[in-house]
């Protein structure tokens, strides 16, 4: 143990140990409840009972030494990896877009109130809630000829005029065996008084819409719990679970009702990115651009990176000062150096235009966009691997250098005979890494084109510099239409092409077998 | 030994932790209606009604205001009944989207606020024949004139504009002619005076089967008016041109109450009117859209159904509530009898140029049954005539290819 190491033993130790422990344990106790107090969150409440209970197991038992020092890191792994993926994965299973995004218990009540008519030839009233016999019950006063009802939920009465008291606007406020409630009270059990049905006429009846307003609704569509099915009783349609997260018609199953819910359908949405065309075209010629993008950005900045490591290795005239500034885009924040970059590709008023005249609109041609993109994007990781490659440079033993010399070889096979294999065994890793941060690149092509230009004209859903990750965020949040499930799809199939690109790189470069 | 160690903390932590849990099931029965606003609205709520505890007697209102429209529609988005909103409050695409959703809740409105709301407004709100919001104030845009650089009398044509703009172009250093600030949203108003537009009108009633934008009428005027030898004469400007308006590089624009200010502190002096037409007597046409406040289907998870009901129709939907919202965000209130006691003259001269509007039917413009939405086509179409210099006519007929298809959809599904 630590303290132990440290000298920290003892009975001190001890009860260090177990307060910490009593804190730790007190936040992910109440860390629990307070889950289990939201919905949908058994996941979550899942999570900190199992953080909870292997937590204590391991520092309170002796065999688990080794994992007493990787437990924070493991946690933080769980809860920021892995818990996320699985999420990931199982809403790719659900039809979860916009109109179904709520679970069918809490749809089914909305689909029923949806089915309410408002009844235009009946009054509103103005309404009094109060006791009758320990009964709710209601004081109406209609606002149209203020002619006055007491309603029970068994019955309701027309007062006779002079048999109620009413206020100076003609609301009644009282009368005999009616005892009103105060609006405190009513505020405090409202869960009993939106359920409220004061029978009216024929199938009609008054509901509170307000602690002192009612109208009078019909309810037009029924729910049949048997069939799990509603019908509309003035058209006699009969709408069933469709099992995609609505009920349809059966006569018309594009007819459905609203709100739809969250619906378990595990292969919808990976069907739907091989076989809907409207998803498939974009998909592929994303893809394709994702692909090259990281590629193409990868090796234009180790190439850059190591010609300047390489320059910068030899003895030059101020090559500290070189050095230092070399360091400096890497040094500025990202977003705002590529901000910046934005600002000075625009036609109109950027710094790039106005130095060489042109009017040139770099971000409405697919092709140059494209070019903005890596030139920011070389920009910006160049020094990240002139630093790499400066030091593997100066790791390579210089004997090397001086054996291959004195063989006769030049400069440039030294380099490329020597060096070079030498360096790429060093910085695979780091280019794969590259690769991977590149795929899911999103600051660069969010803040600089947008994804942009797209081409809706002609027909074109994802924009031209869209890459996997940014198609995926417009999906699921660009519009008024948003489509969650589609896009956890989309992010399972990006995890997987860049986990095997980078797995089989990985064995490629036999890294994992010096590691 | 250890095993009890590890009891007694546990214990001790479970004693620890139970003095937090006791302390929830108090915060659950404090029955206040949370309201979400944006950065412009919530500002304003905050001093009209937060605290507030005898709007709806039972209730407290708590105002929470976000950063922006947008980190407002992000949150509502995501948001669940564990920590959404009772109330909220945004523009009229809400309804539609919270209304599929089941975020929203139908409101049943009384014949007085049924008497007191336009027809539009309430349509507005609508969804599958429901109604799920009341109407608070009114999301339009007026047309503004630089008075230093174009004198206190507003251009009676859109050829005095034009002309004006080509006469001083270069002796004035001109960027543009006019500005629409708001994008494609807020360039309607040309779109229209030019004899465009989305939709036909047969009387009040919309006809959908009808796209304007590829008219021959508009397709001449663009050509007029717009374009000089088919490229654009830089007349037209929607893409981040206020600050050019601020700066008195742009003589015309069109904005709505929120920017203002603004223009105001940039030392600019401006007449407010309606966008002028072909004519002296025909004017564009704006889009007239209206914002909402709305109950949430978290309300009655809440258990403040009722109270979040009140506060909306009661409150927000009132003379008194309008006007007072009014008076702060000098946006034209909805209610008719509000409407009718507004004394500011900004508020009424936007009140007025909305008058000429067109009722903005968002679930029309935002269906994308075409491949894109009416924004996003319109902003295809001025990049490709007005950037790229691609043929009007062509680019127009592919536009209106597509909203044909968007319109043709919602009417037949609505």
């Amino acid at each position: 143990m630590m303290y132990r190491l440290a000298g920290f033993t003892g009975l001190k130790a001890q009860i260090f140990k177990i307060s910490f422990m009593a804190i730790i344990d007190a936040l992910l106790i109440w860390m629990f409840f307070a889950s289990m107090a939201k919905e949908d969150s058994s996941t979550l409440s899942a999570v900190i009972a199992a953080i909870f209970f292997f937590t204590n197991l391991i520092y309170f038992a002796k065999f688990t030494l080794p994992l007493k020092f990787l437990l924070p890191g493991l946690i933080l792994l769980i809860t920021f990896v892995v818990v996320p993926v699985a999420y990931t994965i199982q809403m790719s299973g659900y039809v979860f877009k916009t109109g179904n995004e709520i679970s069918k218990a809490d749809a089914l009540p909305q689909i029923e109130a949806n089915g309410l008519t408002l009844d235009d030839t009946a009054p509103t009233f103005d309404l009094v809630l109060g006791k009758v016999d320990g009964k709710w019950a209601a004081l109406l006063t209609s606002q149209v000829d203020q002619s006055v009802l007491l309603a029970t939920e068994e019955k309701s009465v027309v007062l006779p005029a002079g048999s109620y008291r009413a206020d100076d606007l003609g609301i009644a406020r009282s009368t005999d065996g009616f005892d009103p409630v105060t609006e405190d009270f009513a505020a405090n059990n409202e869960e009993s008084i939106i359920n409220l049905r004061f029978p009216y006429k024929d199938n009609s009846f008054i509901s509170p819409q307000g602690i002192d307003i009612a109208a009078v609704l019909t309810q037009s569509l029924v729910y049949d719990k048997e069939r799990d099915a509603f019908t509309d009783t003035a058209s006699g349609i009969t709408y069933i679970d469709n099992g995609r997260g609505n009920y349809a018609a059966e006569s018309d199953p594009s007819m459905t009702l609203t709100p739809g819910w969250r619906a378990w359908n595990a292969f919808e949405n990976y069907t739907k990115l091989l076989s809907d065309p409207n998803v498939r075209g974009p998909f592929i010629g994303v893809f394709i651009w994702t692909v090259s993008f990281a590629l193409i950005s990868v090796l234009m900045m180790f190439a850059v990176g190591l010609l300047l490591a390489v320059i910068l290795n030899q003895k030059i005239a101020l090559r500290r000062f070189y050095r230092s500034i070399l360091i400096l885009p890497y040094a500025i924040p990202s977003f705002m150096s590529i901000l910046i970059w934005a600002g000075m590709f625009n036609r109109q008023f950027g710094a790039i235009n106005a130095l060489f005249g042109t009017e040139i609109d770099f971000f409405n041609s697919p092709t140059l966009a494209k070019m903005v993109i890596l030139i920011v994007n070389l920009w910006l990781g160049f020094p990240y691997f002139y630093l790499i490659s400066s030091g593997a440079l100066q790791s390579i033993p210089s004997e090397l250098e001086e054996a291959a010399a004195i063989d006769g070889a030049n400069n440039r096979q030294i380099m490329s005979k020597i060096k070079l294999p030498l360096i790429l065994q060093i910085l695979s890793p780091l280019l794969i890494a590259s690769f991977a941060f590149n795929f899911n690149n999103f600051n660069i092509i969010y803040l600089l084109t947008g994804g942009g230009p797209t081409n809706v004209l002609q027909g074109e859903t994802a924009g031209a510099t869209d890459i996997l990750i940014t198609y995926t965020y417009k999906t699921a949040f660009g519009s008024q239409e948003q489509n969650l499930g589609l896009a956890s799809a989309i992010s399972m199939v990006i995890f997987l092409i860049v986990g095997s690109i980078s797995l089989w790189s990985l064995r490629r470069s036999k890294v994992l077998e010096t590691m | 030994m250890k095993k009890r160690y590890g009891v007694a903390s546990v214990i001790a932590a479970a004693a620890l932790a139970a003095s937090a849990v006791v302390g929830a099931p108090a915060q659950a029965a404090n029955r206040t209606i949370v309201v979400w606003a944006d950065e412009q609205r919530g500002p304003q709520l905050q001093k009209l009604i937060d605290g507030n505890t005898s709007i709806a007697p039972g209730y407290k209102i708590e105002v929470k205001f976000f950063s922006a429209l947008d980190a407002l529609q992000s949150a509502w988005d995501k948001s669940t009944a564990a920590g959404g909103p009772d109330v909220l409050t945004g523009p009229a695409s809400m309804a539609s989207a919270g209304a599929k959703s089941g975020k929203l809740s139908r409101i049943i409105p009384s014949s007085t606020l049924k008497s007191e709301i336009p027809t539009a407004g309430l349509a507005a709100m609508s969804y599958k024949g429901g109604i799920y919001g009341v109407p608070l104030d009114v999301d339009t845009t007026g047309f503004i004139w630089n008075t230093g650089l174009y004198g206190a009398t507003a251009p009676a044509t859109f050829a005095d504009m034009v002309d004006y703009y080509k006469a001083n172009k270069s002796a004035k250093g001109f960027t543009g002619g006019i500005c629409a600030f708001e994008g494609t949203w807020g360039s309607h108003a040309v779109l229209t005076a030019l004899g465009g537009g989305a939709w036909d009108y047969k009387g009040s009633n919309a006809n959908y089967s009808k796209v304007l934008l590829n008219s021959s009428k508009f397709k001449a005027n663009v050509d007029k008016y717009l374009l000089t030898d088919g490229k654009s004469n830089g007349f037209f400007q929607w893409d981040g041109c206020g600050d050019a308006f601020k700066a008195g590089k742009i003589p015309f624009g069109i904005t709505g109450a929120w920017n203002f200010d603004g223009i105001t502190k940039a030392g600019i002096k401006y007449g407010i009117g309606a966008t002028p037409g072909l004519t002296a007597s025909t004017k564009g046409a704006q889009w007239v859209n209206y914002s909402g406040a709305y109950v949430t289907s978290y309300a009655k998870d809440h258990g403040v159904d009722l109270g979040a009901r009140k506060l909306v129709t009661q409150w927000f939907a009132s003379t008194e509530g309008q006007l007072a919202m009014s008076q702060l965000s000098k946006r034209p209130p909805a209610s008719k009898t509000a409407t009718a006691k507004v004394t500011d003259p900004q508020t009424l001269a936007v009140g007025r140029a909305a008058a000429t509007g067109t009722p903005q039917v968002s679930p029309a413009l935002d269906n994308k049954t075409g491949g894109a939405n009416w924004y996003d086509v319109l902003g295809g179409v001025y990049t490709d005539i007005f950037t790229k210099g691609k043929s009007a006519d062509a680019t127009l007929d592919a536009a209106a290819a597509i909203l044909a298809k968007n319109f043709a959809n919602y009417d037949a599904t609505n």
